[in-house]
């Protein structure tokens, strides 16, 4: 529409999630406005990373050697391993600093109208893991959506013979009045209401 | 209330215009722009609502090019569809006939939106099980292409036994609700005894098991809840095949004014062109029995359509309503 290179970019930026052509645009003319210094560390960012972060051969976090530093971490519970679908929910659940286990990053959750596979996640690599090393617990933090619960059903189903196999409780949020929880989350953390 | 006012004077677009601002939808069609008016650049709705001694004020905005937005009491609501959290609105419209004289998907749809009205923490149940419906067909038909193999379709088989029984479980504790108020309302409207039966039985694993192969051949689950459907019966006789127009739409406002009975609380009752095609008997049982709902809005293009004296008549005319 512009000039070649500009429809490039636009349509560089369109293959990014969450962006559509509207904000490709914006964005197009934004790093077209900046100096150009600034454009090229953008772009020096994007090449840097892509050649020193790869993917953690163990457990599948980035990382920028060949095993991530959690796998690497001696004081860490090797004996349990945290599953979760993305790598920024390890960084989700390391803010707690109350988990001190391992973690399998799977890469996404099942979905067969999105094509995605069992092969196309890291479960071979898991069930690997659990075969090859003294692992006792299988903690399931897959996202408490349709897909995030039929991969932890699946993986479930692998595991339950080997290893001690359990799930993230899903509730209500702390901090917040049951006046304002709505109903389907006050529904089920009533079922899943527990002895005291 | 009576909204009276001659065909085309707008009487359903003042009731619409109400179930929007109450519901955050129209009960008529999906696309929120054919409900501003021609010519003009967006439109909103407010309402003052008076419930015992609080008074709400929901505002449904439609603006020109963009999604509609809600607020009630001037707090923006996270969707339009959320005021039915604070509202509730039954209406019926000619359109609901098909309840009764439709295909068996119109009933499913009732029910769920019973279950949803009755129960609210299982409101997503019909949605969820509907989606993981959608992702084992996918998978059934990935494997039938030789995409993927069989344990694949393995825990959306899970997902939807597991759904699909809670969502028969709700529906017939919906249906079992529902029939003593129904057969009082048939009765009460000179229909007979009006009976309610789910026809369909809870999912099961070893069910859905049995049909795999068949299922992987077709590319479609073949079992479940979006198969069921609700017989509705005066005495013995089906109403679908053998009921006339006016009986049918009888039957549809039993159930409605049944579902009335079992609200916690007393709901907004919109009833469009509903006194036209009922004999005088019965439009007096009709208007006795909505007397008791705290507001009702009946149209009507006579004002003798209405057996009863209304509390307030408001006469539309040309889009104009006092
Ligand atoms: N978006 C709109 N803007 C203006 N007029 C409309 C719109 N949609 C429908 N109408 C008109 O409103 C009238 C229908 O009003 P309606 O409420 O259905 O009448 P009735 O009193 O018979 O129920 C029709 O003349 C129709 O053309
Ligand atoms: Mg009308
Ligand atoms: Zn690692």
């Amino acid at each position: 529409m512009f000039s070649p290179s500009v429809d490039n970019l636009v349509n560089q930026l369109t293959r990014l999630p969450g962006v559509g052509s509207r904000t490709a645009q914006r964005l197009a003319f934004h790093i077209l406005q900046r100096p150009k210094d600034e454009a090229l560390a953008l772009a020096s960012a994007l090449e840097e990373v892509k050649e020193r972060v790869r993917f953690c051969r163990e457990c599948g976090n980035l990382t920028e050697e060949e095993v991530c530093v959690i796998c690497l971490d001696q004081r860490r519970d090797h004996t349990t391993i945290c599953v979760v679908e993305q790598p920024v929910d390890v960084i989700s659940l390391e803010r707690t600093h109350e988990y001190r286990g391992l973690y399998h990053v799977l890469g996404g959750a099942l979905s067969p109208l999105d094509g995605v596979e069992p092969s196309d996640l890291r479960i071979d690599e898991l069930m690997r893991r659990v075969e090859q090393n003294d692992v006792r617990e299988i903690v399931l933090a897959t996202n408490p959506t349709m897909t995030g619960e039929a991969t932890a059903a699946f993986l479930a189903d692998r595991l339950r013979d080997r290893v001690r196999v359990t799930r993230l409780a899903s509730g209500l949020p702390v901090g917040g009045d049951l006046e304002y929880a709505d109903e389907v989350t006050l529904g089920r953390a009533l079922s899943g209401r527990r002895e005291m | 209330m009576l909204f009276v006012g001659d065909n085309g004077a707008g009487k359903t677009n003042l009731l619409e215009s109400l179930h929007l601002a109450t519901q955050g939808f129209s009960p008529r069609t999906r696309h929120d722009q054919q409900l501003v008016a021609f010519g003009t650049e967006g439109g909103a709705v407010e309402l003052t609502v008076r419930d015992g001694e609080f008074v709400r004020r929901p505002r449904v905005v439609i603006p020109a090019r963009d999604a509609k937005r809600a607020t009630l009491d001037g707090v923006a609501l996270p969707s339009a569809e959320s005021l039915r959290r604070s509202f509730t609105t039954l209406v019926f419209t000619p359109d609901r006939l098909a309840v009764v004289k439709g295909g068996p998907a119109a009933r499913r749809a009732y029910l769920d939106r019973v279950v949803s009205r009755l129960f609210p923490a299982r409101s997503q149940l019909a949605q969820e099980y509907g989606a993981a419906l959608a992702q084992r067909n996918a998978a059934l038909r990935r494997v039938q292409l030789g995409l993927s193999s069989r344990d694949a379709i393995e825990p959306w088989s899970e997902q939807v036994v597991t759904l699909g029984a809670a969502l028969v479980e709700a529906r017939r504790e919906a249906v079992a609700a529902l029939v003593d108020p129904f057969s009082d309302n048939t009765g009460a409207l000179g229909l007979g005894e009006g009976t309610l039966v789910y026809e369909g039985e809870a999912l099961t694993s070893g069910d859905l098991a049995a049909k795999l192969e068949s299922d992987i051949a077709r590319g479609i689950t073949t079992l479940g809840p979006h198969l069921h459907d609700l017989a509705i019966a005066d005495g013995a006789r089906a109403l679908r095949p053998f009921g006339s127009q006016g009986e049918q739409r009888l039957a549809v406002l039993a159930l409605l004014l049944a579902e009335i009975a079992l609200l916690p609380s007393s709901p907004l009752l919109l009833l469009d062109d509903v006194l036209s095609e009922l004999d005088s008997r019965r439009r007096r049982v009709l208007a006795e029995r909505v007397s008791t709902i705290e507001q009702t809005v009946i149209t009507a293009t006579h004002r003798s359509a209405l057996p009863v004296e209304p509390a307030h008549v408001v006469e539309v005319t040309h889009g104009q309503a006092r």
